[in-house]
């Protein structure tokens, strides 16, 4: 290993990477930017080609700027960097307090076989680093040398689990394999395009008018086309327009997945989680197992009509306070059949039997405090709203209970909590359903929770809290959850397992 | 869950038999003139505004009496919540009850701190208190608090939590 000792910049070629990292800033801010614009100049009067110019010239150049600022020198044991333009900012990296290595290759580096090396330690934020340009060997090599150095490092973290000559238990053991079929339905059944509906809402309007003027122009009368229709073609036209809005957004959602999701992989080497993916832009994602703080298994409704689930494997991913951030990005495992999940989930969880779960209802009374503290007041409110007309405060005001009690009733059915030796589980949702799993000695916090009410009905809450989520298991028996809360804490206070 | 191999019966937590104390008398003091100081700010604030909005003569003496009750009732409350208020400090978790409708029990195992904390308000100074706040990785909005400890008892805590467990940190 050469430990030389001049600041290095890049290869040239991550000049690209600055100007596209610039770029893509900027683009994010096209709503404002174009916003302040038009309130300064009307729209029409833009000379929209010296815009584009001076905006190119302002990324190429702070791309350079960036690019000139940014050097590094990688010694035997950490990387020093150097970066900023205007606030110069020096990084130490100990190889040893690297926690996630991800390799990713953007689609203007594929033909030249380039790829960034992203860095970064979990203990504080805005110390990540990325080197771009790098061949794909010289990616891997400070990558082995980065894991290899770990692992013969004398402060090597517990519960890593090498074998005594140094040699990696399990190599490349490929778990999951999804096809484009299955990112498919996975685009089809967990819809985000709808979100896209709150993005492109405030140019609706002017979309209706313009196509309102080109009706216009085409002569074609459409109010009183309408109203010359009976009720039936208008509910079978309502229905097709319905279907046809429906289709578009699953596309629009199938291939965003297609888009991430191509060519999904998920590995495990060396206690480690390796998801890779992406259809043009190529992605890598590292887990380390024992960074795993709850598993999650998520279907949407229509997930459930395919019989298929999705597992999320949830590493840290909170605030700690101003000094301490913990962020690593959770691991999705796409519409995976039932068999399947079941085998990931128990392949994270060890000696679990997924199949053996039993899960128990929560008390019916959450049923009748729901509707009282929640159902009821929104009522009055809905009924108030009818300002004066009684007769029609009264049907709303019915109405709106019988909807909350049927969706609460819904609901309650999903509530569930089961235990198993080392693990909490909560299941929860409506159609769909989310389960949680808890391995108990990964618990940070924990309340017992008992409202006025509850405690005449000796019920109770507990409350599970993780560095990757909260989990708050209601309505059990007080007994209960006070016995699971002296178990928990007995796990997490006397096994002297590490949570991380 | 976990066999109890290993592990001596008498030694296993059990949050029933927690014995808590309650948090220092001076601190209802504290509570309650804290929350005197907010509500004569917010009032006169609103006071100025109605004053200023309103062209007819405001019925001062009802809306006086009026305030006059939120702020005896909120005091009333923040007496309830003082005497609801309890602590505990064991070998291995610290504990606070609290609540007055939802009752709650957080318990804050030693061996998942991540960093222990002292820090004092400018009412705390005056009656010599000081509240005790307990960071997990479980996120800043799960530190557990334990207010109202006078200032040497605080750090006694803080020196025992520190002594007893070198902090989970890296």
């Amino acid at each position: 290993m050469s430990d030389d000792l001049r600041w290095r910049r890049m290869p040239g070629f991550a000049l690209i990477y600055f100007m596209g990292q610039f770029g893509s800033q900027l683009l994010n801010q096209i709503p404002l930017i174009a916003a302040s614009l038009v309130a300064v100049v009307s729209f029409d009067s833009l000379p929209l080609p010296h815009v584009a110019i001076m905006l190119l010239l302002l990324v190429v150049l702070s791309g350079l700027a960036s690019y000139l600022s940014f050097s590094y020198i990688q010694q035997r044991d950490r990387f020093l960097v150097r970066r900023g333009i205007f606030s110069r900012e020096r990084i130490e990296l100990p190889f040893a307090r690297i926690q996630n290595i991800n390799i990713k290759q953007p689609i203007y580096y594929r033909p030249f076989n380039l790829v960034i090396l992203g860095l970064d330690t979990a203990g504080s934020a805005g110390k990540e680093i990325e080197i771009a340009a790098l061949s794909y060997g010289d990616a891997e090599r400070i990558k082995e040398t980065i894991l290899h150095w770990r692992a013969e490092s004398p402060v090597r973290l517990e519960g890593e689990s090498v074998a005594p000559g140094g040699e990696p238990l399990e190599k490349g053991n490929l778990l999951v394999r999804r096809s484009v079929k299955d990112i498919v339905l996975h685009g089809f059944t967990n819809n985000r395009a709808w979100l896209l509906l709150a993005v492109v809402a405030p140019f609706l309007q002017r979309l209706e008018q313009q196509l309102a003027e080109a009706l216009g122009a085409l002569d074609v009368n459409v109010q009183g086309w309408l109203a010359g229709q009976d009720a039936l073609s208008l509910s079978v036209l309502a229905t097709v327009l319905l279907i046809a809005l429906f289709a578009i957004f699953s596309t629009i959602s199938i291939v965003g997945a297609l888009l991430t999701m191509f060519g999904y992989r998920l590995y495990f080497d060396c206690d480690t989680y390796i998801r890779k993916s992406g259809l043009f832009n190529r992605y890598e994602i590292r887990v380390q197992k024992r960074r795993v703080q709850t598993v999650q298994w998520a279907q949407t409704w229509m997930d459930t009509l395919f019989a298929r689930a999705n597992v999320l494997l949830e590493p840290f991913a909170v605030n700690g306070n101003e000094s301490r951030r913990y962020f690593m990005q959770k691991i999705m495992v796409p519409s995976l059949t039932y068999r399947e999940a079941k085998a990931l989930i128990e392949y994270q969880c060890a000696g679990l039997d997924w199949q053996g779960l039993v899960f128990q209802r929560i008390h019916p009374l959450y049923i009748l405090h729901k509707m009282v503290f929640s159902a009821l007041p929104l009522a009055c409110l809905a009924a108030v709203w009818m300002r004066g007309n009684w007769y029609l405060g009264f049907i709303v005001g019915v109405g709106v209970v019988l909807v909350c009690a049927l969706l609460i009733f819904v609901r309650w059915l999903r509530y569930g909590v089961a235990v198993a030796e080392g693990y909490v589980f909560l299941r929860s949702g409506f159609i769909g359903q989310k389960i949680f799993c808890v391995p108990t000695f990964k618990a940070q916090q924990l309340s017992f929770i008992q409202s006025v009410f509850q405690r005449r009905r000796a019920l109770a809450d507990l409350k599970l809290v993780t560095a990757s989520r909260t989990v708050v298991l209601p309505y059990m028996s007080a007994d209960l959850a006070e016995r699971l809360l002296d178990e928990v804490l007995a796990d997490v206070e006397f096994s002297g397992e590490s949570w991380m | 869950m976990r066999s109890v191999v290993n592990r001596q019966i008498q030694e296993l937590p059990r949050i029933r038999d927690i014995k808590s104390e309650r948090v220092d008398r001076r601190y209802l003091v504290v509570s309650v003139l804290s929350v005197s100081i907010a509500f004569a700010l917010l009032t006169s604030g609103g006071a100025v505004f109605l004053w200023m909005i309103s062209e007819r003569d405001v019925p001062w003496r009802w809306v006086s009496v009026l305030l006059a009750a939120l702020w005896g009732l909120s005091s009333l409350y923040q007496v309830l919540a003082y005497r609801l208020l309890t602590y505990a400090v064991r070998q291995r978790d610290v504990s606070v009850t609290s609540g007055v409708v939802f009752r709650q029990t957080v318990v804050q195992p030693l061996t998942r701190l991540q960093h222990v904390e002292l820090s004092r308000g400018p009412l705390e100074r005056l009656f010599g208190l000081a509240t005790l706040k307990l960071f997990s990785a479980g996120g800043a909005a799960h530190s557990l608090l334990v207010p109202g400890l006078p200032v040497e008892r605080a750090e006694r805590i803080k020196a025992f939590i520190l002594d007893n467990k070198a902090l989970d940190d890296e």
